[in-house]
């Protein structure tokens, strides 16, 4: 678990007191998640068995497996796409 | 692979809007067709910059994927951190006039903070967990303030890679 949390997170209160938290971006939708030390690691959402990626708790992310990458590479195949069609057109 | 940093007042004449009830977009990094490129945004600060409001208060942060770019605003520069890579295809664009489309739906973070306040986020660069910003023109991720009544400026600092 320790693993997927690649994110450090600080926030300094208005007296300058000091929290830092660690974080984890989801693999499927790229939200931002900071996490309680020595938290449950099912509260934070959950970690998808077919890409091995740390997901959040939103219930798109658990309906199936469409990893962060991938969405982005269809994307901008789309744009090309819409491009290519703005100029032959 | 080449590091840039960037914030709302990285201009000759930066103009900051001020923070107000209704979500303004501080900051946003965007694709542009010049150079289609991927961005990687691995830190962010952000913070307020004006005197704070006599009644305490918050402001509300928020990190958006924006499909379509916004308007009207001043092009920050983006400097490279090592001044021996090339100028980054990536565009920043600061105190905007027309807020940027698609916001409600792709919100990455949400951080609400005291007015006095300040917010950072960072990763690894080349790591896990960076912000990503597709190669699709216009396509970015926006850096969002809002408050009941702080109404001065904010200062918002980004650092991504290419």
């Amino acid at each position: 678990m320790r693993k997927a949390l690649t994110g450090l997170a600080t926030l300094w209160g208005p007296n300058g007191e000091k929290q830092e938290k660690a974080t984890f971006t989801c693999a499927h939708c790229m939200n931002v998640k900071r996490v309680e030390p020595f938290c449950d690691p099912a509260d934070l959402g959950g970690l998808c068995k077919t890409c091995m990626g740390v997901i959040c708790d939103r219930p798109e992310c658990h309906e199936r497996c469409d990893p962060l990458m991938k969405k982005i590479e269809r994307q901008e195949k789309a744009a090309q796409a819409r491009r290519w069609m703005s100029e032959v057109m | 692979m080449a590091l840039y940093g960037t914030s709302n007042v990285s201009a000759t004449t930066p103009t900051l809007n001020n923070v107000a009830s209704t979500v303004k977009t501080m900051l946003q990094l965007a694709a542009q067709t010049t150079g289609l490129r991927r961005a990687f945004i691995y830190e962010f600060k952000v913070g307020p910059s004006g005197l704070p409001n006599a009644t305490d208060c918050e402001i509300a942060w928020t990190i958006i994927k924006q499909t379509t770019a916004g308007t009207g605003g001043v092009t920050l520069t983006t400097n490279a951190l090592d001044q021996a890579d090339a100028a980054a295809a990536t565009v920043a664009l600061g105190s905007l006039t027309a807020e940027p489309t698609g916001a409600e739906t792709g919100i990455i973070d949400t951080i609400g903070a005291n007015q006095r306040g300040t917010y950072q986020w960072q990763v690894n660069p080349g790591g896990p967990g960076e912000l990503v910003i597709p190669a699709t023109n216009l396509a970015g991720i926006g850096i969002r303030a809002k408050s009941s009544n702080y109404a001065s400026t904010v200062n918002v600092g980004a650092k991504f890679r290419e």
